[in-house]
């Protein structure tokens, strides 16, 4: 039996659900038969609904990050006197803009040029992009997608899920696209992740390759994703570009070790229509033959059988 | 127009600081004030609620994303930025409360730190002018009961209650055992309910 302070600690653990099922359980079951603890728990509840979460409000904020701001960009004019950057932010203080840059991005990267090959929102603004946002003031990195479409000259629209609608267009070889579809990937809605990978199979099947970055992310959805739908469609786009190293490793990890038979065996498929060289799978071959699809069985066989009668 | 502030927890956000933190470690500041938006609400309400006092929890704040900046070439993304900036966020608290407990000594108004503050405040639930009273009132007596706690106590009630940050995730940032988190919450918890049992009867 518990001590009455394990008992307590654990009414406080159970107030703000830290405790195990099992020992929710062990203290629900207690609690039914002890009104001693019941009356604790009601004291404890009692104590959280009144000491409620507060915050500090955003009038207080904004000022406070705009001091931090300023107090940040005088350092960094110290250490670089020439940074455009600096210069900028000077400007942008003095017009008396909130410099959330976040919001605020869209209508300074209209002004500004900068250097460093790194993505940022105002790449989305130049060349033949087009991006319609009514007041700019959502950055599209931090919100949810809507829809992706892909239309047969090779542009993809990416819509986000703002109040204001977000659309951005533009070519699927595109660095600016090509940097949202990646976000698209990984994305926790499942229904969005779908519509990437449809997308990118289009892109894929037309161009018959696809940016070395993306392969990263299709293996990592391998590894992760929970959709068998999804899977499949990236083994598709895997089997679909040109035969590579790297696409080669991803398909023989898909066919080695995913839980699911269907998406092991499209692998399989993609490796043997994508032109691989049959002897350097030998030894994955040496492994599927055991494996619990009969045809994936059989096939690693033949192939196998045949690889040796054409060394010998 | 007012911004709108939108919270996304995801691996999409994950994605998303780990580029930024990387592109403030190559000696972008731009990327670092984007860091700093994403998480510095949530530093300026755990200062607030460990302190009590709006001006001393901006000192913190400020003091928190200074050393952040200057730090962020030594991050290793063994845990989150959020949780980093926390971290540092507790221990800059926590000797906010070492150096004020030397000057109350030498001070005639240590019963009322920050007295001026509570006007400011944003009290979530309430709608009619004497609720607020109410909530006002409420607050300084949370604010004088969270002064019984001892520092770290008062780490763990204010990550865990206010920030509702999961223990697993405070032991991480204050690099102790989980089981050490528990105990300090619990004797907490059992703090407040002393001090606030006047209050909360009524």
């Amino acid at each position: 039996m518990s001590t009455c302070r394990t008992i307590k600690e654990k009414l406080v653990l159970y107030c703000y659900d830290e405790l195990s099922d099992t020992e929710q359980a062990e203290l629900e079951a207690h609690l039914k038969v002890c009104s001693a603890c019941q009356e604790e728990l009601a004291a404890l509840q009692k104590l959280q609904a009144d000491v409620k979460s507060f915050s500090v409000s955003n009038d207080i904020l904004q000022p406070t990050r705009r001091a931090l701001f300023y107090k940040l960009r005088n350092m960094s004019a110290k250490e670089q006197p020439s940074s455009p950057w600096w210069n900028i932010g000077k400007l942008a203080l003095q017009a008396g803009l909130a410099i959330v840059l976040v919001f605020f991005g869209f209508k300074l990267g209209k002004n500004q040029s900068q250097t460093g090959s790194n993505f940022a929102i105002k790449d989305l603004l130049t060349a033949s992009r087009t991006i319609s946002v009514d007041d700019g003031s959502i950055s599209p990195l931090l919100v949810g997608i809507d829809k992706i479409t892909f239309s047969s000259d090779g542009a993809v629209e990416i819509s986000y899920n703002t109040l204001n609608k977000i659309h951005i267009q533009g070519y699927g070889n595109d660095p600016a696209i090509q940097h949202m579809l990646h976000y698209a990937l990984l994305t926790d809605d499942p229904i969005a992740r779908l519509r990437a990978v449809k997308a990118l199979e289009k892109l894929a099947s037309m161009n018959k390759k696809l940016d070395d970055s993306y392969f990263t992310i299709l293996q990592r959805i391998l590894n992760q994703e929970t959709n068998i739908g999804v899977k499949l469609t990236v083994i598709d786009i895997l089997g679909t570009v040109q035969p590579q190293p790297q696409v080669q490793d991803i398909l023989v990890n898909a066919m080695l070790a995913d839980d699911n038979q269907a998406v092991r065996l499209q692998a399989f498929k993609a490796l043997l229509g994508g032109e691989y060289q049959i002897a350097a799978l030998e030894n994955v071959l040496t492994i599927t033959k055991s494996d619990s699809n009969t045809y994936i069985r059989t096939k690693s066989l033949e192939l196998l059988n045949k690889s040796k009668g054409t060394s010998l | 127009m007012s911004p709108v502030y939108i919270h996304v927890v995801s691996d999409q956000q994950k994605y998303i600081e780990f580029e930024l933190v990387q592109r403030a470690q190559q000696g972008d500041a731009k990327a670092f004030e984007e860091l700093v938006i994403l998480s510095d609400h949530q530093v300026l309400n755990l200062a607030y609620s460990m302190t009590g006092s709006l001006t001393d929890a901006q000192d913190i704040y400020q003091e928190t994303f200074l050393r952040a900046f200057k730090g962020i070439g030594d991050f290793r993304f063994q845990s989150s930025f959020r949780t980093w900036v926390l971290r540092i966020a507790v221990n800059q608290a926590i000797n906010w409360r070492k150096k004020k407990k030397l000057k109350l000594f030498f001070s005639l108004d240590a019963q009322n730190p920050g007295e001026n503050d509570t006007p400011f405040l944003q009290i979530t639930d309430d709608s009619d002018a004497s609720a607020a009273i109410r909530s006002g009132e409420i607050l300084q007596q949370i604010h004088a009961a969270m002064h019984t706690l001892s520092s770290k106590e008062r780490a763990v009630f204010s990550l865990r209650h206010f920030q509702e940050i999961k223990i697993k995730e405070i032991a991480r940032m204050l690099e102790c055992a989980e089981g050490t988190v528990k105990n300090l919450l619990f004797r907490a918890t059992q703090k407040m309910q002393k001090a606030l049992a006047h209050y909360i009867e009524e």
